[in-house]
């Protein structure tokens, strides 16, 4: 891939994806593709959360799964950070804690492809955050 | 904070949370006068009057999930560790812009860190939120706006790792036609 450096490399890339089979037919209906958002408060970055966010971005795209990866405030799982809620279309938002390289890895692997539950669940009597 | 890009993720947050809307994070770095300058103003909900000075006590905090607030005291003992200070601006209704500075030739300022990474995360997240990046250097300044990113891709999420892999590189790539120091 050319290397991007202005607005209009960006732009050529977009018709690229929009040719690619990619997320065309995802992009209006966000909530049909997996979505991963880490918290990202004080808590959350102090214990590495930006490290798992661009773990996650690089990780997906190599591993080529469609994915949205955002970034949210504290959900107040402090002792647990980095955390991250996973949304896997049609099933309920899952909260994961003490999320590293490691786990992060697991859940691409093992919850996101497989659907297989993997440790480090913060149980829920729990409100999604729904921003 | 391991580096300064994670000390501006984590205010700008704040903003988030104060409900901006526009969202401007500039970075002055200056060999000549020996200084890097961070602003970061919102037109967020502001801060109290009486509140203004209770905002950089770590104990102090609007939150009720947890009794602490560390964001602004880790930043502003940091920029004073480099020579540095950090102010608060803000009127409620209008905005809060938080200036903070360090000498930077200084050994106890922290580096820069992935500022591209730290704006792109942002702009990807709160995609309603106009975020404007401003770097300036000796050599010159690059200025980038969410919004024009938003209308080149016209409906397809920032938030897809190809686009913020390479909206980073963009950045990263102009940053360093600017010579910025880490």
């Amino acid at each position: 891939m050319t290397k991007i450096r202005t607005l209009d490399d960006l732009r050529n890339l977009r018709t690229n994806l929009r040719q690619g089979m990619d997320m065309r037919e995802n992009a209006d209906n966000p909530d049909s593709v997996v979505q991963i958002k880490v918290a990202m408060a004080t808590c959350g970055i102090a214990s590495g959360a930006k490290k798992t966010m661009d773990f996650f971005v690089t990780e997906l795209r190599k591993r080529q799964i469609t994915a949205l990866v955002t970034q949210t405030g504290c959900m107040g799982y402090c002792y647990a950070e980095p955390t991250i809620e996973v949304t896997i279309p049609g099933k309920t938002p899952v909260v994961f804690g003490n999320v590293t390289e490691n786990v992060a890895d697991e859940i691409i692997e093992k919850y996101i492809k497989k659907g297989e539950l993997v440790d480090g669940i913060i149980p829920q009597t729990f409100n999604p955050i729904d921003k | 904070m391991k580096d300064l890009s994670l000390h501006i993720l984590d205010i700008a947050e704040n903003s988030i949370r104060g409900k901006a809307t526009q969202l401007a994070i500039e970075i002055v770095q200056s060999r000549t006068n020996d200084m890097l300058t961070i602003k970061i103003a919102d037109n967020g909900t502001g801060i109290p009057a009486d509140r203004l000075e209770t905002v950089t006590d770590p104990f102090y905090t609007t939150r009720t999930t947890r009794k602490m607030g560390l964001g602004l005291p880790l930043l502003q003992m940091n920029a004073e560790m480099a020579d540095g200070s950090l102010t608060i601006n803000s009127t409620e209704g209008v905005g809060t812009k938080v200036i903070v500075n360090f000498r930077l030739s200084h050994l106890n300022r922290q580096p820069l860190g992935d500022v591209a990474g730290v704006v792109v995360g942002l702009a990807a997240s709160y995609e309603n939120v106009n975020l404007t990046f401003n770097f300036e250097t000796d050599k010159g300044t690059y200025q980038l706006i969410s919004h024009d990113i938003k209308t080149i891709l016209d409906g397809h999420p920032m938030s897809d790792p190809q686009i913020m892999e390479a909206l980073s590189e963009m950045i990263r790539e102009n940053l360093k036609d600017l010579e910025i120091t880490q």
